[in-house]
């Protein structure tokens, strides 16, 4: 196992557009620059991703998905009609990791809401970003639309982990809606 | 899950419910302020979704209850719905898919709102509000894609309404975006209210409209052990509940031109929910009838206000 830290952090858009087959020349070119955001992860020898995509918004709590693995098709609810808002997904998630960021989370006297059910519709700026990024375990937390900065910051800072579960670990943020 | 009674526009139980009605005149008979809460249905323990539990917030479910007999009464042909959760961020799209069927796993609320959704769309009226819409110069989408989940403002309003779906429905999105909300928009609500109403002129159908919105928008930002224990379940704070009962004020004295103003008003004292738009399209669509309105009941769901309201010109 690697030195215990973060090894790096990306703000990386969420937006499906760079997954079109046939891209517009700034969607291809964001796209291009978020897998070389995923390359030198490689090369830094990351082995699970921290995020928080904007598009997974929530109100009560800071949910974080713990199911192990995730496949499926993200229909779009925007986007239909065009073959990006169709995304094939099959991602893993490092539960352990997962579990231990709610736990911490908890711990620092907020409310984790570990979440695990069948079906659960996994938003498109996770889908696009893991795509993009390639396959890297993943721990994933809501953004809870109603929280302060600073308590996202402590809902990241949570996510760091302690020497006994700890491995290289890389926080990112997916790009807002909006773009 | 329990089979969800099914009728398609155009069914013998459908064409029995228009002959029913033929004595009634087409058109809107009816609005409700119809809050979708999934912590509504949850509660109510229905077949369709998978979570249990004890019961809770009663005095919004027995509103409900009173909507249910109301509706009967009227004998829609079809329930049209603006929800606020099915979010659009470009122009404002209609479910035009014949035959939604899935289930909707709420991604805020997973753990009390799994449900089992299978209902008819009223595809010519649904089309026919795209059409409306799009020559009064609104971006306006027909979604066709049967993929797409139904969000659960759409399916919570309905539900409550109209358990046993066996009335067609028309689903309209919201056009705008968690980012970038305010009553910015309600000007367009107007232009789309009364593109429905024309809509449903054209059609022929004899429609009652939901507007799936809560009012004062402030909750709780952590859930008690027991998501239905009524000893937390409070207003927010006093101003958020006087922000409510000032506008309810108006809703009970009427007329609804009066909440032109009122609406607005509301959503900057409370972060109202109403600034989705639901309700300005609702009573734009009914041509800011001058009747009151008659609030069937008010309560809070983690804290946020809600009422059931009908409008029957």
């Amino acid at each position: 196992m690697g030195a215990l830290n973060v090894a790096a952090a990306a703000l990386v858009p969420g937006m499906p557009h760079l997954l079109a087959a046939d891209p517009a020349p700034s969607w291809r070119e964001l796209a291009a620059a978020t897998r070389t955001v995923g390359d030198r992860l490689r090369e830094r020898g990351v082995e699970a991703v921290l995020l928080l995509s904007t598009q997974w918004f929530t109100v009560l709590g800071h949910q974080v998905q713990c199911d192990p693995h995730l496949s499926g098709t993200r229909t779009d609810e925007n986007w239909y009609a065009y073959d990006y808002g169709h995304l094939r997904y099959d991602l893993a998630v490092d539960a352990n990791l997962a579990h231990a960021w709610a736990d911490r989370i908890d711990a620092a006297g907020l409310q984790a809401r570990r979440t695990r059910y069948e079906g659960f519709p996994v938003d498109t700026g996770t889908v696009t970003a893991a795509a993009l990024l390639g396959p890297f375990p993943l721990a994933m937390v809501s953004c809870n639309l109603y929280a302060d900065p600073d308590v996202l910051a402590t809902v990241a800072a949570a996510g760091w982990p302690p020497r006994a579960i700890g491995g290289w670990r890389w926080l990112r943020s997916a790009g807002c809606p909006r773009g | 899950m329990a089979r969800v009674f099914h009728a398609t526009a155009g069914s013998s139980r459908t064409t029995a419910r228009r002959r029913s009605a033929s004595v009634g005149r087409a058109g809107i008979v009816a609005g409700y302020l119809a809050p979708h809460p999934p912590h509504l249905v949850y509660a109510e323990n229905p077949p369709q979704n998978e979570p249990r539990s004890t019961g809770g917030w009663e005095v919004l479910r027995w509103g409900y209850e009173e909507l249910r007999r109301r509706l009967a009464a009227h004998a829609p042909d079809v329930l049209v719905v603006h929800a606020p959760h099915w979010i659009t961020m470009v122009g404002h799209h209609v479910n035009c898919v014949p035959n939604p069927r899935g289930i909707s796993v709420e991604p805020i609320f997973p753990h009390l709102f799994r449900y089992h959704y299978d209902f008819a769309t009223d595809v010519d009226l649904a089309e026919a509000i795209v059409a409306e819409a799009a020559d009064a110069g609104l971006v306006a989408s027909a979604m066709r894609d049967p993929g797409v989940r139904v969000d659960y403002a759409t399916i919570g309003a309905l539900h409550l309404a109209n358990p046993a779906w066996d009335i067609p429905v028309v689903s309209l999105s919201a056009n705008n975006n968690p980012y970038f909300y305010s009553d910015a928009a309600l000007d367009e609500m107007e232009t789309l209210g009364a593109a429905t109403a024309r809509a449903i002129e054209r059609t022929g159908r004899r429609a009652v409209l939901l507007a799936s919105n809560s009012l004062s928008h402030l909750h709780w930002d952590r859930e008690p052990d027991l998501p239905e224990d009524m000893g937390v379940e409070r207003p927010f704070d006093h101003h958020q509940y006087a922000g409510d009962m000032e506008l309810l004020q108006v809703v009970r004295e009427g007329p609804t031109e009066r909440l032109r103003a009122a609406i607005p008003k509301h959503i900057a004292a409370t972060q109202a929910e109403t600034k989705a738009g639901s309700l300005t399209w609702l009573l734009a669509a009914m041509g800011w009838p001058a009747v009151a309105g008659d609030v069937l009941a008010y309560g809070t769901v983690i804290a946020t206000g809600n009422a059931v309201v009908e409008w029957a010109p």
